[in-house]
């Protein structure tokens, strides 16, 4: 009875588990952000725009790759700003199609935010 | 410069809210050609944009919603129209002796400052303290534990702190550019304290408003008044804040101590906040308090609080505190122990000393699903309330610490830390899901049975409608505020249309 009890539990936690991968959309997010700040200080993460998301596709294990041009991370004045941060995202969708397709098409969430200006500053 | 992204779906950074919005506009302070602004034609040339895209708006039928950091948990900073990205409007000025009124102190003029609406909170200190372009360091009089929040989205929404003796956000505000769609910016400050003088208006483009109804209503109105584009602020010598060791205090001690505080005892306190498990069969809650110390150069950045990756850079996914909290395999009290445990672990203030920027530095929150309820009631209540809040919580068997800030009251009309003596902030963190509003709902109820004053945070709420809104501020600050809208729109009902949202309708308040 003990191990049939241990396997149930097993069992419910996988179920709860895949669950958790099965209902999420990203079910992977790696996040890229800044970090650090003058004297030390922990500013982290400071971004200047709201998410811009697109999808990217990779073809033949790398042969044609998607790039993503982020044309959006410059002042009116065509001043350039760094990107923040970034996130990438995969989820079970995207995983099937990697694997059925042996890797020829591998398609991943591109997410990004562009950096601020730096603080402009005098006497009024 | 203006740059339009088109129509989107949007979420906020915890992702309690979405929405679908007609387009989302960036605005940053750069001109196509011509040599860049500085200056008053900075800020006029910010406010002009915004201005004509008001008008725009007006003319087309569609709703705007000016856009900070999008920290808010609820529906207060968003729209289904545009929503207008501030946050590259980061410029920040000292002001010149000329510009202020002549009852305005010698003394107060080198620490007054306008900065622009999108400044972050974390860009503000940097300026002020390490950057220090008045020749030495100043400091924020007070702030949230956060520094990701723009300067106008933390002051419109009533970002609290602990500042036991001096208030929220908003009350180092002494002046605000406003921009409604009028064809000119509105300068706001109060009749009973005027700051800047004519020539300043005049070199602003501005129409000034002196009315201190108008200034409380103004400094915190979530977007309704139009958009903040600038805001005078009045900063201290830069400082210390001094945490001793996290304290343990039983829960009948703290009680105790709550039913007869003493607001100045440890000498120079500056900031108290305590944390407690509802559950908790010890009776031990956390208690974190901070003197205000002088400035002493040399010391080291303490540790950042709130950064929850480890040495190698692993961190709970985005959705996982939402799966932790639902998980059905442990029980509400085992689920509040452990957010009790990593509560101390990473989040807590003790056993440090640093200014306000080294110590309130959180940026990286996102927690998806996860959500905050806030009340205030008067001090003179807390300790019932924790006596409540347990209550409802237990019968609820919701996993939820509790954490605590005191805060001197707020002079802002709808300043939800108005209750005196000092009003006590409950924050819960809670899931996303209807148990959120059962719990708001429940415990507000049970106040109002035990005739507790409270008010709800406005960020953090499950939603206010307009009887609750009364019961909370009553008919006489409705109506005043209500007034002020009118008066710096002066009546345009259009101009006003274009400043609703849902939440300012559910409220009564459109």
């Amino acid at each position: 009875m003990n191990t049939i009890g241990a396997v149930g539990k097993r069992l419910v936690v996988a179920l709860v588990v895949i669950t958790i991968c099965v209902i999420n959309s990203g079910c992977a997010v790696y996040h890229v952000y800044g970090v650090g700040g003058a004297e030390g200080r922990e500013q982290g993460n400071q971004p200047g725009t709201e998410w811009n998301r697109k999808t990217l596709h990779n073809f033949g294990w790398g042969a044609i790759r998607q790039d993503l041009p982020a044309e959006n991370c410059q002042l009116g004045d065509e001043q350039r700003l760094g990107i923040e941060e970034i996130k990438v995202e995969t989820n079970l969708g995207y995983a099937l199609i990697s694997v059925i397709t042996l890797g020829i098409w591998i398609p991943i969430d591109m997410g990004w935010r562009c950096a601020k200006p730096p603080v402009s500053s005098g006497t009024l | 410069m203006i740059r339009r992204n088109g129509p989107r779906e949007w979420q906020n950074i915890h992702v309690t809210e979405k929405t679908n919005i007609k387009d989302l506009i960036d605005i940053d302070n750069s001109v196509s050609t011509g040599p860049q602004p500085k200056g008053f034609a900075l800020l006029i040339n910010a406010a002009e944009e915004i201005d004509t895209l008001v008008q725009e708006a007006s003319r087309n039928g569609t709703r705007i919603r000016a856009l900070g950091s999008s920290w808010a948990l609820t529906d207060i900073a968003i729209t289904d129209g545009w929503l207008i990205n501030t946050k590259l409007l980061n410029a920040c000025f000292d002001i010149s002796d000329r510009y202020f009124e002549t009852s305005y102190s010698d003394e107060k003029r080198p620490y007054l400052i306008v900065a622009q609406c999108g400044i972050s909170v974390g860009e503000l200190n940097i300026h002020l303290e390490v950057t220090a372009t008045a020749g030495f360091r100043r400091a924020l009089k007070t702030a949230g534990i956060g520094a990701g929040q723009t300067i106008a989205g933390a002051i419109s929404g009533n970002t609290h702190g602990s500042a036991i003796n001096f208030g929220a956000m908003p009350d180092f505000v002494v002046g605000l550019q406003l921009v409604t769609g009028g064809g000119k910016s509105l300068w706001i400050e109060r009749a009973s304290e005027p700051v800047l003088n004519d020539e300043f208006t005049l070199k602003l483009h501005a129409q000034r408003i002196r009315d201190d109804d108008v200034f409380n209503a103004a400094v915190v109105s979530f977007g309704a008044f139009g958009v903040i584009t600038a805001v005078a602020i009045e900063t201290d010598s830069v400082y210390h804040l001094r945490f001793p060791p996290v304290n343990d205090i039983k829960h009948d001690a703290l009680k105790d101590k709550l039913n007869s505080f003493k607001y100045d005892e440890p000498a120079g306190l500056h900031h108290y906040e305590f944390v407690f498990d509802p559950y908790s069969k010890a009776d031990i809650a956390m208690e974190a308090v901070a003197t205000k110390v002088t400035y002493e150069p040399g010391h080291d950045t303490p540790k950042p609080r709130w950064i929850i990756r480890n040495e190698h850079g692993f961190a709970l996914g985005d959705k996982m505190p939402r799966w932790i909290i639902a998980f059905p395999l442990l029980s509400a009290r085992q689920k509040t122990a452990i957010q009790f445990k990593q509560y101390r672990r990473i989040a807590i203030l003790g056993g440090v000393q640093g200014t306000p920027g080294q110590l309130f530095t959180a940026t990286i929150t996102y927690l998806e699903g996860y959500t905050e309820s806030a009340i205030a009631v008067s001090i003179s209540d807390a300790a019932r309330m924790i006596e409540i809040s347990t209550d409802v919580i237990k019968a609820m068997k919701l996993p939820a610490i509790c954490q605590v800030r005191i805060v001197h009251p707020s002079r802002a009309l709808f300043g939800f830390t108005y209750l005196g003596p000092k009003s006590a902030v409950f924050e819960f963190g809670l899931i996303n899901d209807s148990s959120f509003e059962a719990f708001e709902k429940t415990l507000a109820g049970r106040l109002n049975s035990a005739g507790i004053p409270y008010t709800l945070h406005w960020s953090k709420n499950s939603g206010i409608d307009q009887q609750q809104l009364i019961t909370m501020y009553g008919t006489t600050r409705v109506t005043t505020w209500r007034n002020a809208r009118k008066q710096v729109f002066n009546s345009d009902t259009s101009l006003m249309r274009v400043f609703e949202n849902d939440h300012l309708v559910r409220a009564g308040l459109a």
